[in-house]
This record gives structure tokens, sequence and C-alpha cells, in this order.
């Protein structure tokens, strides 16, 4: 699942739209919708309801996740986009660094999360917002950085207050991301398969678990054997005869691991 | 390619620091405060990270030259390891480095200048030579274009003849060494392994035929070579593939200018392995037979002692036993 964490309705919409994602009766006070392997949550404005969010949507799965909203800075022209590789907190110090492993032509910036926000334009070459550090220390928590991105369009400067952003033009300014947003997105789903394949359940893991009891440590070691039994012998199945001979998952344990062991691989 | 550079505030102006900027113009750079605020931070995926690693450039403050584990021992008393450099533009599936680091960008410290006291310094304190194992946590050479650190290194060395360097590397950035004088007090130490071994585990590494034909050039210009074949993996063909591996790499060697081989089979502590396998699920390697105390990772001792001695066996009808040396704690 790629887990879009939205401030804004305004913003929201325009990826509603593109998607085609359907809204979802939900409880928590938040907004969410979801198509397919996409699911976008509006958190509310502030680092604190980005952070709530974000837990609410997270479960036990490996998701990926990717904060898109408005931010304000001097350096970048109104209307790009940034994906963003520092994130400061602005009140507490705290900093965080996504790691960049995807493939994008969108710019790179830092970016400061405020609690407030900025009269003036701020510090060069630094983004301004109010979520991306409550979503990051949050997101961080329930997957690995390179799955966790946040993107910003630069809304506002210190020609343009903040002030000046309304539901359309924000509205607009995320419209005229999506192509960008889109390519980010297919490379995050990327990334996610191959995050799949290392925590993937082996094959014939429901037949052995359907067949026997195992207990939740012999569950691992049956995890890890079938591993194995997929690396050395892909084509063969397992359950020969006297496997299915055994009536004990001690039993079949150990014979699984001494058939395993007498595979032969070469180089 | 490296798109991304870290720079610690401490070496912001440090002239290797620009001089590496200059390199990579279109490379986005980042501040941080310590390299440690990204390198090591919980959240992170050395499989994932290793599709594009960054660069990280930091300054170390301590620990330049550390005691050598056993197994670094090529004939000397006193044995220290150094790391200029964290990770590997290589991808060799049996690496310790992919369990150690949670990142896999690579992290260059650039004030040279402090390891080469400490170098110094440690050498100084005994009268018999002292080995010095460069490649502890990095591969010596691979990104000598961009470090320069082995010239570094072998300036300093050629200066103090009573500490000996070792290179390690499956590298065939070897330029710098040939643009230079020969070092008597310096080995470059290739890591081989069969064809068919590197090219399934040792990925992004340069060929084995393209090691040989380095190895060949360094030793044609005076250098003297190590071989290392550590970890010898174990397959069931083993015999065949590594008795025709070891002709094919002596037929490459003057035995004048070997200074020492090293053999050591696969094995790696316990949670560094386990964190490997859980990146690598289906790897054929990690899949073998093989035996954890808990705190190791090995094959089974019957499976180790003979694939070593028939390594051993045929290592010594093309070399002399005095050069040979075990990566285990018992000696060959
Ligand atoms: S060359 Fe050495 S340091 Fe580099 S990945 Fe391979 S084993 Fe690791």
């Amino acid at each position: 699942m790629i887990n879009l964490i939205v401030a804004l309705q305004a913003e929201a919409k325009p990826l509603i739209n593109h998607y085609g994602l359907n809204g979802r009766a939900t409880a928590g006070g938040f907004r969410l919708y979801q198509r397919d392997d996409l699911q976008l949550i509006v958190s509310g404005k502030g680092k604190l309801a980005a952070a709530a969010a974000t837990t609410f949507i997270a479960d036990d799965n490996n998701h990926a996740w990717l904060n898109i909203g408005l931010a304000g800075g001097t350096s970048m022209t109104i209307g790009e986009s940034a994906l963003i590789d520092k994130i400061t907190d602005h009140s507490s110090g705290q900093r965080w660094y996504p790691p960049h492993v995807i493939n994008s032509p969108t710019l790179r910036c830092a970016l400061t999360t405020v609690d407030q926000p900025q009269a003036n334009g701020g510090a060069e070459h630094m983004l301004y917002d109010m979520e991306a550090s409550g979503f990051y220390a949050s997101a961080s928590r329930f997957n690995s950085g390179e799955l966790v991105q946040c993107l910003k369009v630069v809304s506002d400067d210190c020609h343009n207050p903040c002030q000046s952003v309304d539901a359309a033009l924000g509205q607009e300014l995320i419209e005229q991301q999506l192509d960008a947003i889109d390519h980010i997105i297919q490379q995050l789903r990327q990334l996610l398969t191959t995050q799949q394949e290392m925590f993937a359940t082996p094959e014939h893991m429901a037949r052995f678990l359907a067949q026997w009891h195992f207990s939740t440590s012999q569950q691992h070691q049956l995890k890890r054997l079938l591993q194995r039994w997929q690396a050395l012998a892909p084509a063969c199945s397992p359950f020969n005869d006297a496997l299915l001979a055994q009536r004990h998952s001690r039993q079949v344990l150990p014979l699984l691991q001494q058939q395993i062991d007498e595979i032969e691989s070469y180089f | 390619m490296i798109d991304t550079l870290y720079i610690e505030a401490a070496v912001a102006d440090h002239p290797r620091t620009r001089e590496i900027c200059a390199r990579y113009p279109k490379a986005r750079r980042i501040d941080c405060e310590r390299y440690s605020e990204v390198f090591n931070p919980a959240a992170q995926n050395f499989r994932l990270q290793k599709q594009k690693p960054a660069l990280i450039l930091a300054s170390k403050f301590k620990n330049f030259v550390l005691p050598a584990p056993l197994s670094y021992n090529i004939g000397g008393q006193h044995n220290y390891y150094f790391s200029h450099m964290l990770n590997c533009l290589y991808d060799c599936r049996y690496c310790f480095l992919q369990g150690m680091y949670r990142s896999a960008n690579y992290v260059l410290f650039v004030n040279y200048e402090d390891f080469d006291r400490a170098i110094i310094e440690t050498a100084q304190q005994h009268k018999e030579p002292a080995y010095f194992f460069s490649g502890y946590d990095c591969d010596s050479l691979a990104l000598e274009p961009v470090t320069g650190f082995a010239a570094h290194a072998l300036d300093t060395f050629a200066r103090h003849p009573n500490a000996i360097l070792e290179l390690r590397t499956k590298s065939t950035q070897i330029r710098a060494l040939l643009d230079r004088p020969t070092i008597d007090n310096c080995v470059v130490a290739f890591s081989l392994s069969p064809d068919s071994v590197a090219q399934a585990l040792e990925h992004k590494a340069p060929s084995l035929s393209k090691r040989l034909d380095a190895l060949g050039k360094l030793q044609q210009a005076g250098w003297k070579i190590g071989l290392r074949f550590d970890p010898v993996i174990y397959c069931h063909n083993y015999q065949t593939l590594y008795a025709d591996f070891f002709r094919q790499v002596f037929a490459h060697i003057d035995l004048e200018r070997l200074h020492s081989v090293s053999l050591g089979s696969f094995r790696m502590p316990h949670t560094f392995f386990r964190n490997m396998v859980r990146l690598y699920p289906d790897e054929k390697m990690f899949a073998a037979p093989l035996t954890d105390t808990n705190t190791m990772v090995a094959y089974p001792a019957e499976i180790e002692q003979r694939m070593l001695s028939f390594c051993k066996q045929e290592l010594l009808t093309h070399m002399p036993k005095e050069k040979l040396f075990a990566c285990t704690e018992e000696s060959i």
C-alpha cells in the first residue's frame, strides 16, 4: 500500500480526482480515501495532526509513505516542487535525512517544519511547512526511510505570503505536479516490491501450517528452512513421502533440515 | 554514480571536501552536523540503499588504528587495521558490511593526516615491523580516483619502512600505484574467487580476469602481491572448482613477487548473518549447510576442514608453505 498524507482537503482534491480514490467511512476524525494500492488521509494542519494521521493508518504491514503538501520558501519559484532530503523540526531542533534512492527529476531541498506560518521568506535554500517533521518521525517508525518521502510544492515566498494562498490556488499548485507525483509513486511501488521480497512468506508455508501444528518458535525455524528450500530447490516440492509420514512438527523440522542439507548446490 | 553528498560541518571547508565536491558538480549537497545523523538511524535498509548510495564526507575523531582480528595475519607479530572509509562500491553477497551497517552510504573520513599520525605512533611502539591492514570496512582501491587515499598512504609508508601496509582489493583502480615508484613495505592483496563464484556473489566487482590483469600489471611494475582466498565458498563441486581456479591464478603469479597467500572459509558473526539473511532470504549461498553457535555462523567443522585442507594441498602444489596463512585463529 502507498499511503499519501495530505494536510488539507484542497491539497487532497486533485489527488482524489486523479487517482479516482473513493471515500471510506472512518473513525478517528480523519477523512480517508482509497483505491487499489493507494490510500490517502487528510490529516489537518500541523505536525501533531500529521503524526496522528500517520499512526492512524499504520498497521503491521510495510507501506510506502508520501507526504504531499504546500510549503513556503524563497529559493524556488512558486509552483515548483521538491523532494525533501533534510527535515529540521524548528521547535525541537531534531533532524531527519530521508534517504534518496528513487530516481526522480524532481528538485531536492531541505525543509524546516515550523509551528506557525513563516512571516518572511525564511533562510536561503530552505522550504518551510507545518507537517513534515511530525509525519516523518511517525512514518519512519513503521517502515524504512527509503520508503518515507515528502514532496512539497512551493506556494508562497516573501513576495507572496502564505495568507494569499487560498484553497483554489493550493489545489491548482498540486494539480500541476501530478506527473511528478505519479513518477514518485511509481518508484515507491518498485521499492516496496523489493522490500516485499525480503519479507515474503515462503512458498509451501501455508500447507505446512495446515498439515502440522508448529509453535511460534518452530514457525520461525520452518520459515527459514523453507526459504533455504526455495533457494536451493525452487522447482521441487518439499512434500515427499518421508516427510508426509511424520506425525509431529518436532519430527518434521529435523527431517526437513536434513533433506535441505543434502541438496547439492553448484557454482 | 554518486548524486548525493552529505557534508559534515567539521569538514565543510576541508581541502579534500572541496576537491571531491568539485568532482561531482551536479551532486546534491546536504549539510549535516555529524555523519552519524545520516549513517546510523535505525530506519534504513541496506539493500534498498545499495541501489543508490550517497557519499558522506566526515571527520574521524578517535580509534584511527585498532588491533586487527587474529584472522588478519600475514606473517607479522603486530597487526592493526584502520578504516578511512566505511562501505564499499561493490556488493559481495558474503560481505559482513551489509550485516553490520544499516546504511549502504559510503562514509569517507577526509582527515587522512590523523590516520598518518596514529599509524606512525603505533609503528614506533614496536621494534619488529607492524602490519597495517587497510580495506577492512571497504575496498582499499575501489574509490581511489575519488579519495586519493592510497596515494596519500603510500607517501606516508614510504617514510616509515617499519610499518607494512596491506591494500586489500578486488579493484582494477591501480593507476595511483603504477604512477609512482614501488615501496618495499606495501603488499597489494587481491581477493579472488573462482569466476562462477565471483559472478554469482561478487556483484559490481571486476571479473576475475580483470583482477588478474591488474595484479599482473602491478607485479610487473615491481609491487609485492598478496592473494586472499577468503572466503572459500562451499559447493558440491568445490574440488574441481578451486583446483582449476588456483591453477588459473598461479599461471599469472611470479613467486618472487608473491608476498603471502591467505585462506579462509565463509564465517560470520551470528547477528550480522541474521541481518544478511533478512536482506536476501533467497540467497543460495546462505542456504548452504551452516552451523550457528549463536556467536558465529560457519560451515560445519567437518565440511570446513575438508574444504580448507583440500585447498591448502592444492595451493602448496603452486607455492611454498612459508607464504601460506590461515584466516582463522589456527595456523596453516
Ligand atoms: S569488495 Fe570487500 S568490502 Fe567490498 S563488498 Fe566485497 S567483500 Fe565487502
